[in-house]
Parts: structure tokens; C-alpha cells; sequence
């Protein structure tokens, strides 16, 4: 994945840029440099759509420009062979471009390595040969091109050298500009960058990976197919060689150079990409040279960009009380499912066989409602397998596992999730950068309904769903313990036993009835171990909730477990009181290693 | 046999020149985790170096072509210790957008200080005659390639398992730590791959100019559909690489000669998209397991 992190919150650095334009535009500035940037905003638009593919979501797009192609010839298509209305192509177009962005995603997103930068990058060479070709040659007049009918509104003249093409581009990136803010700082935006950070976390959290990953892609494909507007009314005639896949790759550079993941940088970098040229008139080949050495400079030295600058000295300065606002005030309780009588977790005879190892053999857990119940034995086990099938991430090859009375069977794992199933993992997987408040929220994506339209609305018409969110998150963050000082501080800035207290409150956040810990305590000290075991003790007793955890500490597991089941070479060797199970002879050999039984002391 | 067989053969020819691009990509992600995005326009850079070196300074053409390996494996080695090298931990897809600049990179000199004049035809160095076999022409370049390609496959069998560099060279991208901690220098091990990619990339240079003119961008299609190549047969075998190659080959070689040009680019594009969706792991990969 891409080295970068993403941004939140980055609308003013945009908004004050397209002040900047704004101002611009009503200065008496020359036609050329009026051209320059018009053409400089309509890049502008796909880069950043394109921000929230590659910058969010971490995804390579190397064919981003190919829909800005298909937008401008698809919009003058319509407009000079059909004679459609400009708002009417313009919608039919970006209606078309969301269709071949959805068959081609729905390809990509399955993906894995650098396929979709292959495949993307692969499109826009395809693209450019269709366009030269003979195949489209009635919409596309192959190598002759389509001249672009000239457009005005009433009194408004939005030919390239008409005054109001300029505001015309200018309020087409603004809506752009907050349109994908809003994506990138709402739910969606969010499993964005979960998934970035890791696929099966955002599984085991609810999240639908290929259809939001399909999502966004399809998001920066219409934007680029948006773009594609301004871009022939500027141009005033299109052929194959300005829509070449090497343009693409500029495209990219753009974001690279501008600042990955921070929706403004990527607007500087269209900016810079597109006014330089101007500066330099007529090097042709040696500003290609620059560009590309700017290009791999910045990959190489700078990931971050300029904006990565920008926001580096910005930090600098110092804001009494922070910056973010003080933590939201509690404003409701999660309601967890009830609590499960009889045996919450029942699995049976599970096997899993990798290649030729019997990863699990047979193994059968039983946990019942309202305890804790400990999975030790040595490395290898099959503890964290174990886990794995409980939370969908693998298949048993054989045996049935049952959560409250239900099959899980061949259930996705968003859907177990909704069973009420929730876990965290060994290594705590927090997305680097967003807050632990953010992080919280992440956990709340599978259990309330949301809709699309409405993150892409804005704040305003998902307010009173964020209140809700918002006090689950700091209820669940209340309940682990961690003081409201802290909330508002990035996951990465979190020591590591603090990250694991916040895995838990992300995975507890949308109600819980099975909560499957991976080693809440390796790596802890004893302090911190023992504020483990009581947060956990307290989660069952005064929440009933239900705990399956694996662990290494004899001592651990001994003063928070109600059962334990020790494994070994993926099969069950002891199961009982945790007491009577670490004093079993097979289990000192196995998990304590000590060759005779009583020769050893159980160590906590 | 007629117009469709004598396609199918031409394609079995041109499929090892995707075939020996496709090698020299595998051998470099096996051995650096790198997908390179330049690998084609190095080949080009290599040619040029060596029409430069006999159709413009007068040199033989043999001198020209010992020259131009050596320049071009050179070259691998300054990307590797100029591009790669440093901030090696980025993450591969920033690696990969390395090598995207550096594919930029090298167009632009290309364009920059040779491109004035071009396409340019290479000086011929082998007779434009042909055989038939079996009622289907075969044209020497086609026999030249096949023989190339199963000498360069055979050194790199010899490379790889006779020698203890070779057995370092295949595994290092999965496990780096564990290649390290054998006491291998890793760093060395990559720059060596970048240098052998190079010189693989030559040869795949001068098995292409015979049939089409020399100029900056004549490898963006081989390119694409020696990374297809790469991918249908696994990204991590080489005999896949050249099984891959041979399939891609054929398949654009028939569709052009049955539908043209432009509906082959887009099979090969829709066998690159089936190919990943049927086989993740093409027909010879293997499937890599995450650690939660």
C-alpha cells in the first residue's frame, strides 16, 4: 500500500485555493493565462476524484485520465451528432462512464499485488486505440477528431475564449472539491482507509470490501468523466493524441506531487503540472525531462508531497486546547444484544487443512453466555485459525460452528459481524491516521444504516446520525477506560497498550455479544496486563458480555478465565477450569514445555 | 493451413520476444518485489544505444551490440542504486510509481536527444529468409527468437539452480529477512537482478526492431502485454513467463489477422481481466497467505 497517509478534514487548505482562483479570475488576466488555468481546474477536477482512489483507499490508478477522455468525447458526442442539451450529455455521460467504471471495477476490486495499477493502466492504452481506431469511428471520427460545438447560457458565452467558461470550471471544482470531502471524511470515507490499512480488519468490522472499494472507484471515474466538460469547451476540438495514456500517468504524478491523500494537494499539483508548461513555452521535450524528474524526486524523497509541507509547518505552530474540538459529550449507551443463556459459541468438530498441514483437527470450543473463556496452548497452535473461522476470515474444511444458536456456515464476514460477533487482532490494526475517536466509529459501520446520497450531502443531512455515532464511540471509549484526553489523538501517536484498549472499544462500539480477543497482553508490561484483565472482568460482569481469548500468560488466564481450552498441533489436549487445566500433565509438556510434570513452576 | 495458421506460428515467435520481456519483469519482482513499469522502455533505451552506436557513429555492429549490453546493464544498475535504493522500505506501490517515473524518465531523454527524425530503421542484421514447414512459412527472426529465448531460459536454469547466487536470487522478495539473515547482501543481490533484467531487456530490443521501426515508444504495447504475459503465467515462474508469452502472442497475432489490430488490443485486454478474475495467481503462481 502506498506509504502516505491520508488526510482528514482538509477542505479549508482547498477552499483557500479556490479563493485564490476565484481572485484570479477577476483580475484583467490575458486570454493565454485565462486558457492555462481553466485547463489547470479541469485537471484539477479528476485529480481530485482521483485522490480518493488512490489516496484514501491506497490504490494504484494508472488509467485515471482515460475517463476524462470518455467524458469529453462522450459529452461532445452528444452534443454535436445528437444535439442533446449540455446538462443532458453531461448526465448521460457521467452515467455511462459509472457503468464501464462499475464492469471494470468489479474486475479490479477482487484484485490483488498491483493488479488494478496493471489493469488501469492497460485501459487507457486500450481507450487511446479506440479512439484512433475504426471501430467507434461514427461517434469518434478516429484520427480527424470531433470539433466541439461552441456553448452559451442565455447572456453567458462558454466558448474556450468566453468569459464564463472560466466560472463554469471554477464551480465545477468547488462542487467537486466538497463533494469528495464529504466521501472522504464521512463512513465511507473512513472504511476507506480501514481497508487501506487492512482488508479482513474492515471485514471483521462490518465492511463490505469490494462493494466500497467498487464505490469509490466508480466515484473517481464519474468525476473524471465531469471533467471531461470544461476540458472540450476549452480545448474546442479533441483528437486520440490528447487523450494518449501517458496522460494518465501526469494525472498521477499531479496527486504525487501535490500531496496523496489530502484532497488539496493534489489541486496544487494540477496547478503546478498545468502552469508550468506555460512558463516554459515551447521546451516540449526537455520540460517532459522536468517533469519526470520532479515526478520521481518527489516519489523518492518527498511521499507526501507538497502538501505534506504545507501541513508539516502548519503543525508547527502551536494551538492552545488542540486542534480538533473537545470530545463529544456522552449522548447514548450502546444497547448490546441481550445476553445469550446456554452456550453463546458452539463449535464442533472444526478442521482446517493447509496444503498438507491439518492446521486445526477436529476441534470443538463451547463458550457459554456471560464468560470468559481462555484459548491458550504454544505457537502454532491453531489459536488465531480458530478465530479466524469463528469470524469468517477462513473456511473450515470440516465441523459446524454455531454463534447464539445460529449457523454461521458460509457467511461473509460482515455478516457475522452482524451476528454480533466482534474481534481484534494480535497486532492492533487502528488506522495510523485517523483519531481514536475515528478509529471507535470505525466500529460502527455494519450495525446503523447509512446511505450514500447523504455522506456525499454533507455534514447537514447525516447530523443526527453522527450524534448517535459519536456517542457510541465515546460511551465505548468510556467503558475501555481511556481518558477523554486522548481521544482526539492520532492511533499512531498511541502507546501500545493503549492501542489494544482502543481495538477493544472499536470492536465492543456497535454491540457485542461474542467478543474474540487475539493476545490482548502480548507485548505488555504487568501493569498494563492487569488493567487488561480487569477491563475485561468488568466487561463480563457488569455487561455480560461473552469473551473468547487467546493468550499466552498463565497468570492472565488463570485470574480472568471462567473455562480454557488448551490446543496443540491443532488439536483439543485438555479443556476444563483453568486451574486443574494448567495442572495437567500433557498440558505442562505441551504449553510450559517442561519435560517432566511437577518439575516446572507454573509461572504467571 | 493459409493466413490464420501462418499468424499462429508469427505469434509463437513474437510470443517468446513478450516471453523473454515478461522474464526479465518476473525475474526482477522475484527478486526485489518490484513490478517494473519501465522494463519495456529500457529495452528501447538499450536499442537505440546500439543504432546510435553503429547506424551513427560508424562502429560494428557487433562492438555496437557488446556495447550496448553493457550500457544497458548499466543502466538497471543506476536505477536501482539511483531510484530504488534509497527509501528501499517505501512500500512496492511506491516503488512501482518509481519505476512509472522512471518509465516517464526515460521517454523523455529518449525523445529529447535521439527522438529528432524518428521512427528509424535499424541497420539489418539477419537475412530477411524464410522456410517452410509443414505448407507455413517460418521466417529465420522467428527461429533466431525461439533459439534465443531457450538459451537465455537455459543460463538462468544453470544460474538459479547450480549456483548459490541463483537459489538467493529466486527467493529474496518473499523473504528478505530470511536472506539476510543467511548472510546474504540483499542490496547486491537486487542491483545484480536489475542488471540482468537489463541485459534480458536488450536482447528483447533487438528481436523486435527487425519487423517494426526503432523509436521511444515502440515498447508500450509489448510492454502491457509482456506484464499479461507475466501475470498469466503466475508473476513468480519463469517458464510461466515464456508459457504466458507464447499465449499472448498467438492470441494477438490471430485476432489481428482476423479482426485487426485495434480488436486485438482489446482480447488481450480482456484476457488480462479473465485471467485475473479466474486466476489470481495465474497458472503457475502460488497464492500468498496473510498474517493477521
Amino acid at each position: 500500500m502506498f506509504a502516505a497517509r491520508a488526510h482528514g478534514h482538509t477542505l479549508p487548505f482547498a477552499l483557500a485555493i479556490l479563493a485564490v482562483l476565484a481572485g484570479l479570475g477577476l483580475l484583467p488576466i490575458d486570454q493565454g493565462m485565462r486558457f492555462t488555468v481553466v485547463l489547470a481546474m479541469s485537471w484539477g477536477i479528476a485529480a481530485v476524484g482521483l485522490d480518493l482512489f488512490s489516496g484514501y483507499l491506497g490504490l494504484a490508478n494508472f488509467g485515471g485520465f482515460a475517463f476524462v477522455g470518455i467524458g469529453a468525447y462522450g459529452i461532445t458526442a452528444l452534443r454535436s451528432e445528437a444535439h442533446v442539451n449540455v446538462v443532458v450529455a453531461l448526465l448521460l455521460t457521467m452515467a455511462l462512464a459509472a457503468l464501464l467504471a462499475a464492469v471494470l471495477g468489479a474486475a479490479m476490486v477482487q484484485l490483488q499485488h498491483f493488479g488494478a495499477a496493471l489493469t488501469t493502466f492497460f485501459f487507457a492504452f486500450v481507450l487511446f486505440n479506440v479512439l484512433g481506431g475504426n471501430t467507434l469511428d461514427p461517434i469518434t471520427h478516429s484520427e480527424n477528431g470531433l470539433a466541439v460545438p461552441p456553448l452559451s447560457w442565455g447572456p453567458l458565452d462558454l466558448t474556450a475564449n468566453g468569459p464564463w467558461l472560466y466560472w463554469l470550471a471554477w464551480a465545477m471544482l468547488l462542487a467537486t472539491v466538497a463533494v469528495t470531502s464529504n466521501y472522504a471524511n464521512s463512513r465511507a470515507g473512513r472504511a476507506l482507509r480501514l481497508l487501506k490499512r487492512s482488508e479482513p480488519v474492515a471485514g471483521t468490522l462490518g465492511v463490505r470490501a469490494r462493494l466500497t472499494k467498487l464505490g469509490a472507484f466508480v466515484f473517481s471515474a464519474v468525476v473524471a468523466a465531469a471533467a471531461g466538460l470544461p476540458l472540450s469547451l476549452a480545448l474546442g476540438y479533441l483528437a486520440p493524441e490528447t487523450f494518449h495514456f501517458g496522460n494518465s500517468i501526469t494525472l498521477f504524478a499531479m496527486l504525487v506531487v501535490g500531496g496523496i491523500g489530502s484532497l488539496a494537494g493534489p489541486l496544487i499539483g494540477a496547478l503546478v503540472f498545468t502552469a508550468l508548461p506555460q512558463l516554459m513555452q515551447g521546451a516540449g521535450a526537455a520540460e517532459a525531462l522536468l517533469f519526470a524528474a520532479i515526478f520521481l524526486v518527489f516519489v523518492i524523497a518527498l511521499p507526501d508531497g507538497l502538501f505534506g509541507l504545507l501541513d508539516a509547518a502548519w503543525r508547527r505552530v502551536p494551538v492552545p486546547g488542540g486542534r480538533l474540538g473537545r470530545p463529544r459529550p456522552l449522548a447514548a449507551v450502546a444497547d448490546p444484544p441481550p445476553p445469550v443463556e446456554g452456550d453463546v459459541l458452539v463449535a464442533e468438530d472444526v478442521t482446517v487443512v493447509f496444503g498438507g498441514v491439518r492446521a486445526l483437527d477436529g476441534v470443538s470450543v463451547r463458550v457459554r453466555g456471560g464468560t470468559i473463556h481462555a484459548l491458550v496452548g504454544p505457537n502454532g497452535a491453531g489459536k488465531t485459525t480458530f478465530l479466524n473461522c469463528v469470524s469468517g476470515l477462513l473456511r473450515p474444511t470440516g465441523g459446524r460452528i454455531a454463534v447464539a444458536g445460529r449457523d454461521v456456515g458460509r457467511s461473509r464476514t460482515h455478516q457475522i459481524r452482524g451476528m454480533g460477533v466482534s474481534r481484534t487482532f494480535q497486532n492492533p490494526s487502528l488506522v495510523p491516521d485517523l483519531s481514536v475517536l475515528d478509529n471507535v466509529r470505525l466500529g460502527l459501520y455494519g450495525s446503523h444504516r447509512w446511505s450514500v446520497a447523504r455522506d456525499l450531502a454533507g455534514g447537514w443531512a447525516s447530523r443526527g446520525r453522527h450524534r448517535v455515532v459519536d456517542g457510541l464511540a465515546a460511551a465505548a471509549l468510556e467503558r475501555v477506560g481511556l481518558p477523554a484526553a486522548r481521544w482526539d489523538v492520532l492511533a499512531s501517536e498511541l502507546s501500545l497498550g493503549e492501542q489494544k484498549v482502543v481495538d477493544i472499544a472499536r470492536a465492543i462500539a456497535g454491540g457485542s455479544r461474542l467478543l474474540l480477543l487475539d493476545e490482548p497482553t502480548s507485548g505488555l508490561g504487568d501493569d498494563e496486563i492487569a488493567r487488561v484483565a480487569d477491563l475485561l472482568k468488568r466487561l463480563r460482569t457488569e455487561h455480560r458480555l461473552s469473551i473468547l481469548v487467546v493468550a499466552h500468560n498463565v497468570g492472565f488466564v488463570q485470574d480472568t478465565s471462567d473455562t480454557v481450552t488448551v490446543l496443540d498441533f491443532g488439536r483439543v489436549i485438555a479443556e476444563g477450569e483453568p486451574d486443574r487445566v494448567i495442572a495437567d500433565p500433557e498440558v505442562m509438556t505441551a504449553y510450559l514445555g517442561v519435560a517432566e510434570a511437577g518439575a516446572g513452576v507454573a509461572a504467571g | 493451413m493459409g493466413l490464420v495458421g501462418a499468424a499462429a506460428v508469427s505469434g509463437v515467435a513474437v510470443g517468446f520476444v513478450y516471453g523473454m520481456l515478461a522474464f526479465s519483469i518476473v525475474l526482477l519482482f522475484k527478486a526485489s518485489g518490484i513490478p517494473n513499469f519501465a522494463q519495456g522502455n529500457i529495452a528501447t533505451f538499450g536499442t537505440f544505444i546500439v543504432y546510435l552506436l553503429a547506424a551513427r557513429a560508424g562502429l560494428p555492429l557487433a562492438a555496437a551490440i557488446g556495447l550496448g549490453f553493457a550500457g544497458t546493464a548499466a543502466l538497471g544498475v543506476v536505477i536501482y542504486l539511483g531510484g530504488m535504493l534509497p527509501r528501499g522500505d517505501a512500500g512496492t506501490l511506491n516503488l512501482a510509481i518509481r519505476t512509472l517515473a522512471i518509465y516517464l524518465l526515460l521517454f523523455a531523454v529518449m525523445n529529447l536527444f535521439w527522438g529528432v527524425g524518428q521512427p528509424f530503421a535499424f541497420p539489418r542484421f539477419l537475412p530477411a529468409a524464410s522456410m517452410t514447414v509443414a505448407g507455413v512459412s517460418v521466417s529465420l527472426l522467428s527461429l533466431v527468437t525461439v533459439a534465443a529465448a531457450v538459451v537465455l531460459g537455459g543460463a538462468f536454469w544453470l544460474l538459479y539452480n547450480r549456483t548459490a547466487t541463483g537459489l538467493l536470487l529466486r527467493g529474496i522478495a518473499d523473504r528478505p529477512e530470511v536472506a539476510r539473515l543467511l548472510g546474504a547482501d540483499t542490496a547486491r543481490l537486487s542491483g545484480l537482478a536489475w542488471l540482468l533484467a537489463g541485459l534480458v531487456a536488450v536482447v528483447v530490443g533487438l528481436l523486435t526492431v527487425p519487423t517494426a521501426l526503432l523509436s521511444s515508444d515502440m515498447m508500450d504495447s509489448f510492454f502491457l502485454y509482456a506484464f499479461t504475459a507475466a501475470l498469466l503465467g503466475g508473476m513468480t515462474s519463469l517458464p510461466g513467463a515464456f508459457v504466458g508469452g507464447v499465449v499472448v502472442g498467438v492470441v494477438s497475432n490471430v485476432v489481428t489477422v482476423l479482426r485487426g489490430q485495434e480488436i486485438s488490443i482489446l482480447a488481450i485486454f480482456a484476457l488480462l481481466i479473465v485471467i485475473l478474475l479466474v486466476r489470481p495467481d495465474g497458472l503457475f503462481g502460488h497464492g500468498v497467505v496473510e498474517r493477521l
